[in-house]
């Protein structure tokens, strides 16, 4: 374990020297990352100005799901952006070298691919809008949310990881699989508005397939209307732990095949 | 392989021709294998504009059951926002997106410096190239994309012959917006790598001041003043508007002429930093 972290010590500290080379296309993520989120906010703004709730849900609480949702998959991008590189390293065999060394290749996968610093100002931004709409709300704000939030996010964050990394593990069978990975991504965006606005089958894929309603929704859900969601807001950080066990088990799998024809 | 002129007359004809035939085969062959390759693109575009359409479907369904009134009633808004993902300028081509990341960084590498070598104006050349990709995602995403949300999403027909009309020509005269906005997003990529987070926060401007995403009727008036004072409208707002009937009349005659006085614009604001820069690249030495 002690190895462990202290390699990923030695990930970061390599990682941070090679940002600091390129700090004029960090500056211009930065910004251009900041524009796009703020447009994000605006839209929903725009669109609040034209109605007062959304089928029961305030601006308010609606700000907070979508800065849930962002807070999630920009720290997925920030920590947990290594599945993207699966692809690549198969096709072009770079993954033999990851397996002989001997920390684990997915470990070695996300200490020297999965940090990407791209999302910091979105990250960013989610946590004031995080911070908006819990203090603009009216309801007073209990201390566990204060816990439960932070969860929310974590879980969050690896359920969109374990979800890319099953869809990566395609690219042992299929080349060019990398077109496939970007769809998960987009199921992320109807997290942003409270899943009872879609069909009833987009709600069950919203939360038992990509299960990212339990990244935004059922936790404010379960923070604000307290009773009606209580098991679905207790079960909901759970979603991401569970789908990251089905990843890790789809990884070996695929990677035990790989080895033993010889590749 | 022994020379074909060692042969005679007869035998050395065939063997000419078979090289020449060969040749026109590899390349052919190897045109087609990339249309095969960039059917893939397609085919995630299509899905892409399903999704986002699906997404603006049920979310402004809802706000029309939520809303007390209305400035568009609620079949047009609906048709105009679910449009507004298949018909979409805003977006970079799946095929352009590629294209950019290959040239992103490019004069580091000095990949451009061929590309400018050639007696083609370099201009010129991308902008048959926008023109076919335009074509070919007409064809193959925007079509079945507009069959699935006539379909799926409740969206409407044209308001009327003149808005059919009025529609192919806004999405011409959008075409020309595109392809300036396009132009410069490319020169970006000359000089950093990080077009994606450029590409990222044109498209939210775009599609936010562009009304894409949200009908400027509903702006708020001082937004909507500015919107409209900007050339982003005709990537979306004019043909969508146009479509629905919002714009009908001689007023379609107005948006058109706006339209087409910004493309040309922009156009030439293009072609302007293009001749400057293309100076500097060459001076840098590829």
């Amino acid at each position: 374990m002690r190895y462990y972290l202290d390699l990923y010590a030695t990930y970061i500290g390599l990682f941070w020297k090679i940002m600091l080379q390129y700090r004029a296309d960090l500056a211009v993520f930065f910004v251009t990352m900041l524009i796009a989120d703020t447009m994000s906010l605006a839209f929903l703004t725009l669109v609040f100005g034209v109605i007062q709730q959304l089928q029961g849900w305030s601006f308010y609480e609606v700000v907070l799901m979508y800065g849930l949702i962002r807070a999630s998959t920009a720290l997925s991008v920030l920590l947990l952006n290594a599945p993207w590189s699966i692809p690549g390293y198969i096709r072009s065999g770079t993954l033999d070298i990851l397996l002989v060394r001997p920390p684990s290749p997915l470990f070695q996968l996300v200490g020297t691919e999965g940090i990407e610093p791209s999302n910091i100002s979105s990250l960013l931004i989610a946590f004031a809008a995080i911070a908006l709409g819990l203090t603009q709300i009216g309801a007073s704000v209990q201390a566990w949310w204060l816990i439960y939030i932070p969860l929310a996010i974590c879980s969050g964050a690896v359920l969109q990881f374990s979800l890319l990394l099953i869809v990566a593990c395609l690219a042992f069978r299929f080349v060019s699989i990398q077109s496939a990975m970007y769809p998960v991504g987009w199921f992320a965006d109807f997290a942003r508005f409270p899943t009872t606005i879609y069909s009833k089958p987009l709600q069950v894929l919203l939360t038992w397939v990509l299960p990212y309603a339990t990244v935004s929704f059922y936790p404010v859900a379960f923070m604000l209307r307290g009773t009606d969601y209580q098991l679905s807001g207790l079960l909901a950080p759970l979603a991401g732990p569970l789908m990251l066990g089905l990843a890790l088990l789809i990884w070996r799998r695929s990677l035990s095949r790989y080895q033993s024809t010889g590749s | 392989m022994q020379s074909d002129l060692a042969l005679p007359a007869g035998p050395r004809r065939t063997a000419e021709l078979r090289a020449i035939l060969s040749r026109y085969y590899g390349i052919a062959l190897a045109s087609f294998k990339e249309k095969l390759v960039y059917r893939f693109e397609f085919v995630a575009a299509l899905m892409s504009s399903v999704l986002t359409a699906a997404l603006q479907y049920y979310l402004w369904t809802a706000v029309a059951a939520s809303a007390v009134d209305l400035p568009i009633a609620r079949e047009s808004l609906i048709t105009y926002v679910v449009l507004g993902q298949v018909f979409s300028f805003t977006r970079v081509g799946a095929v352009q997106r590629r294209i950019l990341y290959r040239v992103s960084g490019g004069i580091q590498s000095g990949g451009i410096a061929t590309d400018l070598t050639r007696p083609v104006d370099y201009q010129v050349l991308q902008f048959c190239e926008a023109l076919g990709l335009f074509l070919a995602e007409l064809l193959l995403t925007s079509t079945p994309a507009y069959a699935v949300v006539l379909l799926l999403f409740e969206v409407k027909p044209p308001a009327s012959v003149e808005a059919v009309l009025g529609f192919a020509a806004s999405l011409c005269c959008g075409f020309l917006l595109a392809f300036a906005f396009n132009f410069l997003l490319m020169m970006a990529s000359f000089w950093t790598y990080s077009v994606r987070g450029v590409m990222r926060g044109q498209k939210a401007v775009l599609d936010l001041f562009g009304g894409a995403l949200v009908p400027l009727a509903l702006f708020p008036d001082w937004l909507r003043g500015i919107a409209l004072a900007l050339p982003f409208q005709g990537l979306a707002y004019t043909p969508l508007s146009i479509y629905i009937g919002a714009i009908h009349g001689t007023a379609i005659w107005s948006a058109l002429t706006v339209q087409v006085i910004w493309s040309i614009a922009l156009i030439l604001l293009t072609r302007l930093i293009w001749l400057r820069g293309a100076r500097r690249i060459i001076i840098q030495g590829g």
